[in-house]
């Protein structure tokens, strides 16, 4: 007999709202989504926030998960619209913040994520991911960091395939620019 | 290049990234805010919010067509 996958017993579990289920999967997939967040939205308050929002949806939506689910696809999709509304609220209050400056200034201060850059090629290439475009870079890592098939991808994002290729040769050469320019 | 080769460069690439973790603390308190929810569907507030949006909307809106009515006649 055919041997059920962790992720079938897990599903299986969730639907019967069994939370040592709930706990494999956020186990398993707690890492790679905060790494997902926190990448996309440059702050770890921000990135933990939505990391318990996106599981607060699985958990609701535990008992409406079908056989055929596959948790990452389903936990990304969650993760991308929750990152896109946060964009959002923050070009709003961008907007209505006119033209008070920014924030953050561009000083020479480390962001969360350049701290835990142990070397000088980390801290380039956390540099060089975070001066992508944000439609960019959600590609970049979804494909480099998830090793997601731009097909998986496009059905997260709600894109074409084309358009995922196309986003993704953008990113790939961008970064090669970049990571240039620091040699 | 091909979309194998942009892949395969990028994830070349991203091996390199340091590994990011959430504070171990937030994530115990994480997991225990979502696991409570576990099975329960959304919370109730969110169908009573819906339900009452949905009644005002929908006596404005018959107020609405009811003053126009009322003008027209």
């Amino acid at each position: 007999m055919e041997a059920l996958s962790p992720e079938a017993d897990w599903l299986a579990g969730l639907r019967r709202g069994d939370a040592s289920a709930f706990d494999a999967v956020f186990a398993a997939y707690r890492r790679r989504l905060y790494g997902y967040l926190v990448r996309m939205t440059r702050r770890r308050d921000v990135a933990e926030d939505l990391l318990q929002e996106t599981f607060l949806r699985l958990a609701q939506h535990a008992k409406r998960l079908t056989d055929d689910t596959r948790l990452g696809a389903w936990l990304f999709t969650v993760a991308h619209r929750l990152v896109q509304s946060w964009g959002r609220a923050q070009a709003v209050r961008a907007q209505l913040a006119g033209d008070l400056p920014a924030q953050e200034p561009a000083g020479s201060e480390r962001s969360p994520l350049e701290a835990v850059a142990d070397s000088q090629t980390q801290l380039a290439l956390e540099r060089a991911f975070a001066a992508l475009a944000p439609a960019h870079r959600e590609v970049a890592l979804l494909v480099g960091i998830e090793g997601m098939q731009p097909s998986e991808v496009a059905e997260i994002l709600g894109l074409r395939a084309d358009a995922v290729r196309q986003r993704l040769a953008r990113a790939r050469a961008q970064l090669a620019e970049l990571l240039q320019e620091v040699r | 290049m091909t979309d194998d080769d942009d892949a395969a460069r990028l994830q070349k690439l991203a091996g390199g990234l340091p590994p990011v973790d959430v504070d171990p603390a937030r994530a115990a308190q994480i997991a225990q805010v979502a696991r409570r929810d576990v099975g329960h569907g959304p919370p109730r507030r969110r169908i009573v919010e819906a339900v009452c949006v949905a009644i005002l909307v929908g006596a404005t809106f018959a107020w609405a067509i009811f003053k126009v009515y009322e003008a027209l006649r």
